[in-house]
């Protein structure tokens, strides 16, 4: 049950949301994951070498809204990438909690949160990561063929996603192939394969000419209507014109929020 | 898709780096089949043993020294083939780590990654395997051809203790090896995984503490090559157990091989003397010839069967040939009586190390060769355990051959053998290395022979000659006339060709540890080709950096060869000290042991041999590296 401050206690830390007072825990939990894509408070994240200790997120607590744009804007070395891994469960915070959809991921073992990340989230890495020894074609087919799709759907969709890329004639080619801008699209494909309720971008236009930037700006227009929720870490203008809420993240902080489209 | 089709497309399209993984599985597999069947085929494998004609081929002192040498060898290269594979299926793993973070990253079980790429490393093992197999195989049956031109036995049996034993480790290896690897990178966060083999937190500020701070100070190259091989330990580790074991399989068998050699043909010489004429009937001395000859050819059998020694006809009197003392280049005359009985291992009572005591034998028993021998003028020299009969103890005392004392006996020197249906026991005095009927005869005193056979104190059946070196046709001529008044039948034989054979076969048996030395060195380059292309492309991307700065090729070239000597001189260095220690342990107690000089020569020389092939392979890497560009990398 909530408290009177309107704050819900866990083992660790509280977390601040508005709440109807009159609404039962379960009930709470089903309306924070109606309402919210990802909940945080207080995480940091330190990375040791040797003595030295480098903080790359520094006390952050934030919330995004299901079906918000988020982008993190900040300089080189601010943190972003770290926090993208963070709220996308690909690496585990030092302190701090993070709910997503409801399910409290800071805490979750490896396994758990593979499973979780398959599922729930596409991330777009900023050097594309595909897997060197698939085609196209096949890194996009990859997510869905550990979702347990028949592997009919998985060449449908995939035949689709890559349609949808430009990049229908070169499902066969493997990633070496392919120049920047495709080995990014096939990435942002393969994000797309098992319809994740979030996307999470980092740089996603970094390196990229300016027509293939253009493409993707347009795609992310795109999923901003058919996607539920995106968090994209970048410094393109044109993707930040496009944020419902715009963090500016430096030396790990938050140093402003910006909200451009208030939610109900 | 499955992980069989995953593991198959992982291994095929990406074949240019694991071409080399292939080839060294199936390289080493080869070479060890061949070695195997070789050695079974010349009866030198304890657990393959080729049924020869001859029964008593190869089965005394000598075969034994060799036939423990040759175990350890296998022993040892059976090592380094599980060895090798283990390390090539490791590296392997290794250099997928980048795509199994990836996987990871979207969602991949660990599980799910076990499946894969164990399996892509099993099958590559699977293929490498198999086509080691065939490889070793057709090149055994090439040898097996030349051989058999050359007049040279080969047998031929199946193995099955050997090649199972090596497959069935493998894959206990992979599975524990490789298996673990796995798990342990789909086990770890995705941040370290995606690092390589510098591992993720790596304190560069961290001072090097195994190495002085003056070697780096040394100069720029060094500095380089050291930071190198400290940042990539997993590497580093895998290189150097696996030159320790090169270096100590090409040491073991270079120093064994010199001892053994030298050792044996000293035996056998001994044993046959040189410049040796026998005398008396022309099947006696035929047969006898055999006898020695039986020694090197395992087709050749001579037994009672074929001749019985005690026939009358083949006797004569010592005194009938009387002029052979006047001729001065006959240095010795021994005379003989040789006959074939049947004999039985009797008990006898040993006393252990611990004070107590043991009943040992089993009565086994054989048909062999008898020779009645004169102690105080046999011509040859043996090599002995225990010692020579004498005059006085004649009468219940013998001498045996290490092959019979190898096959007959548990511990001879405590134990008789007895003459079965002459009514006469006699007690092991001493055994001898002998290449007469391969070890398996028995000296007794010539006195007691007579005695045995009713023969009168006259009667010999051979003699036996030893001329000094350079005897000219003439005096063999006059041999030849002593021998004839005889009778016709009675003849004399040079028994240098036979002896020549024999010395020769010793000295073959020192062929096939040099043969070993160059495939293993072979071998060895290519590990260290290896050693250096595995991390090539990481140090690719450096080295085109530094070379737009400026650094030229040379300086590359230097610190690629001082990264490859950080492995070689400890991994040397470790092979000297335990070859050293297992040359000493399992060599025939009776081996003569070469001075201390021999073996750190030979260091020297493996030392510099390794060198001159750690820079000649620098030439294709530097090549390889000379024609990347920063495009490449998009490859890997």
């Amino acid at each position: 049950m909530p408290d009177k401050d309107n704050s819900y206690k866990n083992n660790e830390q509280e977390i601040s949301v508005e709440v109807d007072k009159t609404i039962p825990k379960v009930d709470f939990l089903k309306e924070i994951t109606a309402k919210y894509a990802i909940i945080c408070e207080g995480l940091f994240k330190d990375y040791e070498i040797g003595n030295f200790i480098v903080r790359a997120v520094d006390n952050v607590s934030l919330s995004i809204r299901n079906g918000e744009f988020l982008v993190i804007k900040g300089p080189s070395g601010a943190g972003k990438t770290t926090l993208l891994n963070l709220l996308g469960g690909l690496d585990t915070p030092n302190s701090g909690i993070i709910y997503s959809y409801g399910v409290k991921i800071s805490d979750m073992k490896e396994e758990s949160l593979t499973t979780w990340r398959l599922l729930n989230t596409g991330f777009i890495f900023q050097n594309y990561n595909l897997i060197s020894t698939l085609t196209a074609e096949e890194n996009v087919m990859f997510p869905m063929n550990l979702a347990g799709v028949t592997f009919k759907d998985q060449r449908n969709r995939a035949e689709e996603l890559l349609k949808k890329m430009s990049l229908s004639d070169r499902r066969e080619h493997l990633p070496f192939q392919l120049s920047a801008g495709e080995q990014q699209r096939v990435a942002i494909a393969r994000a797309l394969a098992n319809n994740p309720p979030m996307i999470l971008a980092d740089e996603p236009t970094a390196n990229l000419d300016k027509k293939t930037s253009q493409f993707i700006r347009d795609l992310f227009k795109e999923l901003k209507d058919d996607i539920n929720t995106i968090i994209i870490a970048t410094h393109d203008d044109y993707l930040i014109n496009l944020a419902d809420k715009i963090l500016s993240f430096d030396d790990g902080k938050i140093v402003n929020e910006e909200i451009i489209r208030k939610f109900e | 898709m499955s992980s069989f089709d995953f593991a198959l497309k992982d291994l095929y399209r990406k074949r240019q780096s694991n071409y080399p993984f292939l080839f060294m599985i199936i390289i080493m597999v080869a070479f060890t089949e061949f070695l195997i069947y070789f050695t079974s085929s010349i009866g030198m494998n304890i657990f393959i043993q080729p049924s020869f004609l001859n029964k008593y081929y190869f089965s005394g002192g000598i075969s034994l020294s060799y036939r423990q040498f040759n175990s350890l060898i296998q022993v040892l290269l059976i090592v380094l083939t599980i060895g090798i594979i283990l390390a090539v299926t490791t590296t392997l793993i290794i250099s997928k780590k980048k795509d199994i973070a990836i996987m990871k990253s979207l969602g991949t079980l660990p599980q799910k990654l076990y499946s894969f790429y164990l399996l892509e490393v099993y099958i590559l093992f699977f293929i490498g395997f198999l086509l080691g197999l065939i490889l070793g195989l057709i090149v055994f049956g090439i040898f097996s051809l030349i051989m058999i031109l050359f007049n040279f036995p080969i047998l031929v049996q199946i193995d099955f203790v050997y090649t199972p034993f090596i497959f069935f480790s493998c894959i206990l290896g992979i599975f524990f090896v490789g298996g673990y690897l796995i798990r342990k990178i789909g086990k770890q966060k995705i941040i370290h995984a995606f690092s390589k083999d510098i591992p993720y937190n790596y304190n560069a500020k961290k001072p090097l503490v195994f190495i002085p701070k003056w070697l780096t100070s040394i100069g720029f190259n060094i500095k380089i090559a050291v930071v190198n091989t400290m940042r990539k330990k997993g590497e580093f580790k895998r290189y150097l157990i696996l030159f320790s074991l090169i270096g100590l399989l090409i040491f073991t068998l270079g120093l064994g091989t010199i001892v053994l050699n030298f050792s044996s043909r000293e035996w056998i010489n001994k044993s046959q003397n040189e410049n040796i004429v026998i005398l008396g009937h022309k099947d006696v001395v035929y047969n006898y010839s055999l006898m020695y000859k039986m020694f090197s050819d395992p087709t050749l059998l001579i037994d009672g069967t074929n001749i019985n020694f005690t026939e009358s006809k083949y006797f004569f009197n010592l005194s009938d040939v009387n002029d052979l003392n006047s001729i001065e280049e006959i240095e010795e005359i021994d005379e003989r009586i040789i006959y074939f009985c049947d004999v039985q291992e009797k008990p006898g009572i040993h006393i252990t190390e611990d004070g107590s005591y043991v009943i040992v034998g089993e009565n086994r028993e054989g048909n062999i060769p008898i020779i009645g021998v004169n102690p105080e003028n046999i011509i040859q020299d043996f090599e002995i355990k225990g010692r020579f009969f004498t005059q006085e103890d004649a009468f219940d005392n013998m001498t045996i051959g290490d092959g019979l004392a190898h096959n007959l006996f548990e511990f001879p020197l405590d134990q008789s053998l007895e003459l079965i249906g002459l009514s006469k026991t006699f007690h092991i005095a001493g055994v001898v290395i002998d290449s007469f009927y391969s070890g398996w005869c028995g000296y007794v005193s010539i006195n007691e022979s007579r005695n045995i056979l009713n023969l009168d104190n006259d009667k010999v059946n051979l003699i036996l000659l030893k001329l000094s070196s350079g005897t000219s046709q003439e005096i063999y001529e006059i041999i030849g006339n002593v021998t004839n008044s005889l009778g016709a039948d009675f003849t004399y034989l040079r028994l240098d060709q036979v002896f020549h054979q024999n010395l020769t076969f010793v000295s073959f048996l020192s062929v096939y540890p040099i043969l070993l030395i160059l495939v293993i060195s072979i071998i060895a380059i290519l590990s260290l080709y290896n050693y250096q292309k595995s991390g090539i492309m990481e140090k690719a991307q450096d080295f085109l950096i530094m070379r737009a700065i400026g650094s030229k090729t040379r300086s590359l070239k230097k610190i690629l060869f001082i990264e490859s000597l950080f492995v070689l001189i400890p991994s040397l260095l470790l092979s000297l000290g335990i070859g050293m220690m297992i040359n000493s342990l399992f060599l025939f107690e009776q081996v003569y042991l070469p001075p201390l000089s021999i073996p750190f020569t030979f260091f020297i020389f493996l030392f510099l041999i390794f060198m001159i092939f750690n820079f000649l392979s620098l030439f294709p890497i530097i090549k390889k590296i000379n024609k990347f560009s920063v495009k490449d990398f998009s490859l890997y």
